[in-house]
């Protein structure tokens, strides 16, 4: 994965991509991992700023806030923004919408009030 | 650009169920000890944690008895498949109690509660589960049909692994049929105490296992005890050398385990990210209080400025501080002399020309905290890469051959550990063979396992723990 990810900047990659997000297994930490040091050390030779993109598998909040924290820790603060790291998982926003709800009324409503699509 | 701070999240100190005082285990109970008590320091705070009442020459004497009695009349005479059962069971309190274990021991040693938690605590579990399963088997380790044990066991045990060390001692003296008077370090004592009190839960025959706490003097009086059958020493090669001299023609059996001053290889073909992890966990393990840290890293010249470089960068994401916090990488060095030791050590390196380079982390106000620090620009001849620093200091020296990597790896009067970082299995195979250190890891570091024997050459001492090749240690072969 490094290799690849190496091989894709030097083919002159704006970001890199886990994958598509529609196999399985799809993004994981340590992967996602490996490709954050490859654009840290692409900035470091380069001066550059290249992006990361970890799709699917990221299902809910709490994943999320790891990969955050991993943005953080292994590329640096400055990939969090949504120009560098963005994640690709469409079941994250329903969670983070549940989450928000569940601060704002105390309570979990549950995955039937917000809407699949 | 968004600047994240983290939140403290610190284990609670309750967990540990610190108690005011604590007492020597002698004979299965607690009694007072006649020896000055101490006082333990929380080496993060410099608060005093509790008072620990010591033993006097009386009470070496006490407990020895006791052991020996427990060594006649129950332990040696009870077979091995009996002795597994309290084994396994002081194992499985350990791992119930694993959590209070942990912030104990964070809390008098100020070792990170992430290394307490996952690497102290489950190898101590670990090892009483693997000797527990050797106690009916001793006659299928390699030293005859039914060999026996020795005796009673006096150990002395150092401050940077305080329960660890313990169970090293403990547990393979107990599988062998031994029973055992051990003293836990001067600034370390709790841990082993609360060992003790497990030892009781699991109902251990009083007399087999003793604790005593209390300085040097405890520990000299102990060794040189004649009751006792086998010393077992972990600790510095100073004291190991009194201890060997003192023992000299007595007939009984000694085993030493002593400083380092290991030499982790980078050859230009290691996955680069990989061996700076590894050069991190090598040093900054345990706050560099390690016998077995990669305290030299020896770097192939043509790689030696990207390593360095990246070397820097990951050391400044330590982050130091409070030990009970779980973020924190780098706890608190165990005491003010400690700390001297390795402020005058460095101070060295500086005066004999290596280049300094120290972490910007901040560091908390109170307690004995040292920066993450790396030299460059070291040769062979500076005291700080030959002597132990005991801290997190780290050497880096370069190599251009792979016969010069091994030369300047032997030359050091210890041989504990070494590393390999190569992506050739052949060239690490031919390292391994030509190092003089009892244990060589290869594309890792600081990897314990109780199947593994560990132990040193020359200056780091001699006899092994853990594995098939402990056993002998505790067995009259």
């Amino acid at each position: 994965v490094r290799r690849a990810s190496w091989l894709a900047l030097l083919a002159g990659a704006e970001f890199i991509k886990t994958s598509t997000g529609k196999v399985s297994p799809a993004a994981t930490l340590p992967v996602t991992h490996v490709m954050l040091q490859a654009v840290h050390d692409w900035h470091v030779v380069t001066g550059a700023l290249r992006g990361v993109k970890a799709a699917g598998g990221i299902r809910n909040t709490k994943d999320a806030i790891r990969y955050l924290v991993a943005v953080n820790e292994v590329a640096g603060p400055q990939w969090l923004t949504p120009d560098l790291f963005r994640v690709g998982a469409s079941s994250l926003l329903n969670d983070l919408l549940m989450q928000r709800r569940t601060q704002l009324e105390g309570h979990y409503s549950g995955a039937d009030y917000v809407t699949v699509d | 650009m968004m600047n994240w701070t983290y939140a403290p999240a610190p284990e609670s100190r309750e967990i540990a169920r610190l108690r005011p005082s604590y007492q020597p285990f002698i004979d299965g109970s607690f009694v007072d000890g006649a020896g000055e008590p101490l006082k333990t320091v929380n080496p993060a705070t410099e608060e005093v944690l509790a008072e620990v009442s010591t033993a006097a020459p009386s009470d070496v004497d006490a407990a020895v008895d006791a052991a020996r009695r427990a060594y006649d009349e129950v332990w040696s005479r009870m077979p091995g498949a009996e002795r597994a059962k309290y084994l396994f069971r002081i194992a499985r309190i350990v791992q119930e109690r694993a959590r209070e274990l942990a912030v104990l021991e964070s809390l008098d040693n100020g070792k990170p509660i992430r290394e307490s938690r996952d690497v102290d605590i489950p190898l101590v579990a670990a090892h009483f589960f693997h000797h527990a399963g050797w106690a009916d088997k001793l006659g299928y380790a390699g030293y005859g049909p039914d060999p026996r044990p020795l005796g009673v066991a006096g150990q002395v045990i150092p401050w940077n692994f305080p329960l660890l060390m313990a169970a090293w001692k403990v547990a393979p003296a107990l599988a062998c049929g031994n029973t055992v008077v051990l003293k836990p370090a001067e600034t370390t004592p709790l841990t082993a105490l609360v060992l003790a009190e497990i030892c009781q839960q699991a109902d251990l025959p009083p007399g087999v296992v003793n604790f005593i706490p209390g300085a040097g003097d405890v520990g000299a009086t102990l060794v040189n005890h004649p009751g006792v059958d086998k010393v077992a020493f972990t600790g510095s090669t100073e004291v190991g050398k009194l201890i060997q001299q003192s023992l000299a023609g007595t007939g009984r059996k000694l085993t030493l385990e002593l400083g380092g001053k290991a030499a982790n290889i980078i050859f230009d073909d290691a996955p680069v990210d990989q061996a700076v992890e590894g050069i991190v966990n090598g040093i900054f393990f345990n706050q560099g209080h390690v016998c077995c840290a990669g305290s030299r890293v020896l770097v192939q010249e043509s790689v030696a400025d990207e390593v360095l470089d990246k070397l820097r960068y990951r050391v400044s994401t330590l982050r130091v501080g409070d030990p009970l916090d779980k973020n924190t990488d780098v706890g608190a060095i165990n005491s003010r002399q400690q700390l001297q030791k390795i402020t005058e050590l460095v101070d060295s390196g500086d005066a004999e020309g290596a280049q300094r380079w120290t972490s910007p982390c901040p560091l908390p106000d109170k307690g004995f905290f040292f920066a993450p620090t790396v030299f460059s620009d070291v040769s062979q001849a500076m005291r700080i890469a030959r002597e132990e620093i005991f801290g997190p200091v780290l050497s880096v020296l370069t190599f251009r051959t792979p016969a010069e990597a091994v030369a300047k790896a032997n030359n050091t009067p210890y041989g504990l550990s070494a590393g390999v970082w190569t992506e050739k299995g052949s060239r690490i195979l031919w390292m391994a063979q030509r190092m003089r250190a009892g244990v060589v890891w290869a594309n890792t570091f600081n990897r314990f396992d109780p199947a593994a024997p560990f132990g040193g050459y020359t200056e780091s001492g001699f006899g092994r723990e853990g594995g098939r090749a402990g056993l002998e240690a505790y067995l009259d072969v």
